[in-house]
């Protein structure tokens, strides 16, 4: 079929819809976005001041930076539980158990990314479940504020990105012969030599995936930080929104969005050298 | 032959959606317009047309300015659909009309003090032509109005709606609170204090702080001054806040959970919290009230200007702005207006803004590009202070 299509000429036939998906979605914006960052926003002459201004401003390096910190955070955490659950339902759990866990763990993203950051604010708020349920069991005798914390923002994170992780590993675990692992025993292995020889190098490029949408993700978050940090929670991508819709500088916010952009292609590609992946074999 | 104009199709399609991407101006909303409208012509002449107008009217607007029961007793009476998007930020409205020139919206609803600056970087209002509009219905601000939205001689906004920012307190957990804006920065309410980062918060502790924002906003370098003081001030009272309220709904619901005591608010939002339980009681302090008026514009590109004002007629009679005043509880422009409230309401506003509160409102002051820029920076240092 594809030698066909290909010998005939018709295969980019195929990929139209890809191309104007590649196209009008991803490349003219960033093209122009990139254009942007370097006018000058009341001159509109070329000019390198926007990304002068983010490089001499404190506030925006320490902006910046914290959210990349919290970022890589984050997303190492949802790692560490994403993992060991991928694996409980990819090789331990018999078919309905897994079919029942892995829907309740897709069910919560059918609701929106905002619903969910309320549902947060109910439990976590002074008045609300947690502190609630922690003076009925008498652990403490007045309401608890775990609202506006960076450990909220934290969780809230964790559990916004959690599915983007878990799928990707089950997907290369599945792959793995359950023989393989048996072999590994048999040839002296034990849990801690097979999970670091076998299963993760082969879950490698899962949980690359994994971890590249979840950093991103991260990093570009508005709604789930700013709702559950309050009057901390200082995000970068807040200072993009106050660029485009409080002062009307699209070119600076321009400028903010390619800084942003640049760091997380850079980072990505830096860990996939350092674990010697390839990003195609990784997707 | 067949396949050949297939891909030529194709590309045609494909380098078709790509232009009308690029080019992201009037493109997209002029489609979306009932093409049997003849917007241009409706425009030159508008009384010939008026009869039997019909069409759209696309508002953009804050909610509870166009209640659901005006609407439907506009279309039955003009015959005019209604389509309305609503706006949280006056940043938002102009971003929004800036994107497209106005195109897309006949009728929208900024803040006074935004309408001439606007004007003047973005062109994205129209003249209001006064003889299309029935003044007699309009109470005495009319005239400050239609002065402070001049830009180069034309006046380009009808008053509408007005309100104050003050302080809402829960007088049973904080009965001596709101003598002072500096109330809200009172360590012996620690962590049951909220207002929003935001420059009418800014004002507030300027005038607080004893100084004149309105006075000083003419110069860059005095207001920045004078922002940078009340940055400072605000850093220092930062660890009492519990939050940085964004929503009506948020702050009414801290208050009522009883999470926040003491919190600025809108009058209109602090009365309907009074109305359900008296505990709650808006409070204008010493400094004054900050207070702004939100107006009627014609967009620059309006495609049914005779409709915006068949809707600006029709919103500021006094039946209908009742409506609007008994729903949100906030004051129009309407002349008599007022006395078709309901009566608790109207004895509220009485309690709360006496003549000698009313006098001392501090009005929303036009500002300049610069202004704006400093005000987000003070916003910005707030939020990041640790």
């Amino acid at each position: 079929m594809s030698a066909k299509l290909k010998k005939s000429g018709r295969l980019w036939l195929v990929l139209i819809p890809y191309l104007l998906w590649i196209g009008v979605l991803f490349v003219i914006p960033h093209i122009k976005l990139f254009g942007l960052s370097f006018v000058d926003h009341r001159s509109g002459e070329l000019t390198l001041g926007n990304y002068a201004k983010f490089f001499g401003s404190d506030l925006y390096r320490r902006v910046f930076w914290r959210t990349a910190l919290y970022a890589i955070f984050t997303t190492i955490l949802t790692l560490l539980i994403a993992f060991p659950t991928a694996f409980i339902i990819t090789k331990i759990l018999g078919k309905k158990m897994k079919a029942i866990l892995l829907l309740s763990i897709v069910l919560p993203y059918w609701i929106s990314e905002l619903i969910r950051a309320f549902a947060w604010m109910v439990l976590m708020r002074e008045t609300g479940v947690i502190s609630y349920l922690l003076q009925a069991v008498g652990i403490t005798s007045h309401n608890i504020e775990f609202l506006y914390r960076n450990g909220t923002i934290v969780i809230g994170l964790v559990y916004t990105s959690m599915l983007f992780m878990i799928i990707p590993i089950i997907n290369s675990l599945d792959s793995l012969d359950d023989s393989l692992i048996e072999a590994a025993y048999d040839l002296g292995g034990n849990f801690w030599s097979t999970m670091r020889e076998v299963i993760i190098p082969h879950a490698g490029p899962g949980i690359m995936v994994g971890s590249t949408m979840v950093f991103m993700l991260n990093l570009g978050n508005y709604v789930t930080v700013t709702l559950l940090g309050g009057k901390n929670s200082l995000w970068f991508t807040e200072n993009i929104y106050n660029q485009f819709i409080v002062r009307f500088n699209q070119n600076q916010g321009a400028a903010f969005g390619v800084i942003l952009l640049t760091f997380s292609v850079l980072l990505v590609w830096i860990t996939l050298k350092i674990t010697k992946q390839d990003m195609a074999e990784a997707m | 032959m067949k396949r050949r104009f297939f891909m030529i199709m194709m590309l045609v399609v494909f380098s078709l959606a790509l232009v009308s991407c690029g080019s992201n101006e009037p493109a997209a909303p002029e489609a979306a317009a009932p093409a049997a409208d003849a917007p241009a012509e409706e425009a030159a002449a508008p009384e010939e047309a008026a009869p039997e107008s019909g069409g759209v009217l696309r508002m953009l607007t804050w909610e509870g300015y166009a209640p659901e029961e005006l609407v439907n007793k506009f279309t039955e009476e003009t015959g005019i659909d209604v389509e309305i998007s609503y706006i949280g930020d006056n940043n938002e409205l102009i971003a929004k009309m800036a994107a497209t020139k106005g195109v897309g919206y006949d009728l929208v609803s900024p803040t006074l003090s935004y309408v001439a600056t606007a004007q003047a970087d973005q062109g994205i209002y129209q003249p209001i032509d006064l003889s299309k509009v029935n003044t007699d219905q309009i109470n005495e601000s009319l005239d400050a109005i239609l002065e402070g939205s001049t830009y180069e001689g034309k006046p380009y906004a009808i008053p509408f709606v007005w309100g104050t920012t003050a302080m809402i307190v829960n007088t049973e957990k904080a009965p001596d609170a709101g003598e002072s804006y500096l109330d809200l920065c009172d360590p012996q309410y620690e962590g049951r204090i909220s207002y929003r980062s935001k420059y009418d918060t800014l004002y507030m502790f300027a005038y607080a702080l004893g100084l004149d924002p309105a006075e000083a906003v003419k110069d860059e370098a005095a207001y920045r001054d004078v922002m940078d003081q009340v940055l400072d001030k605000l850093v220092e009272c930062k660890p009492y806040v519990r939050v940085y309220w964004d929503s009506r709904q948020q702050i009414e619901d801290l208050l009522k959970k009883e999470e926040v005591w003491v919190a600025s608010s809108w009058d209109a939002s602090a009365w309907s919290m009074s109305l359900e339980d008296p505990k709650f009681k808006y409070v204008v302090p010493k400094e004054g009230a900050v207070g702004w008026y939100d107006t009627l514009a014609i967009s620059a590109g309006a495609e049914n200007v005779d409709a915006a004002y068949q809707w600006i007629n029709f919103i500021l009679a006094p039946e209908n702005a009742a409506v609007i005043v008994n729903q949100t509880g906030y004051q129009t422009a309407s002349a008599g207006a007022a006395d078709a409230a309901s009566p608790e309401l109207a004895a509220l506003v009485a309690e709360s803004l006496p003549p000698e509160k009313m006098a001392s409102i501090n009005w929303y002051f036009p500002k300049p590009d610069y202004a704006t820029d400093i005000e987000a920076d003070v916003e910005e240092q707030l939020k990041a202070a640790q």
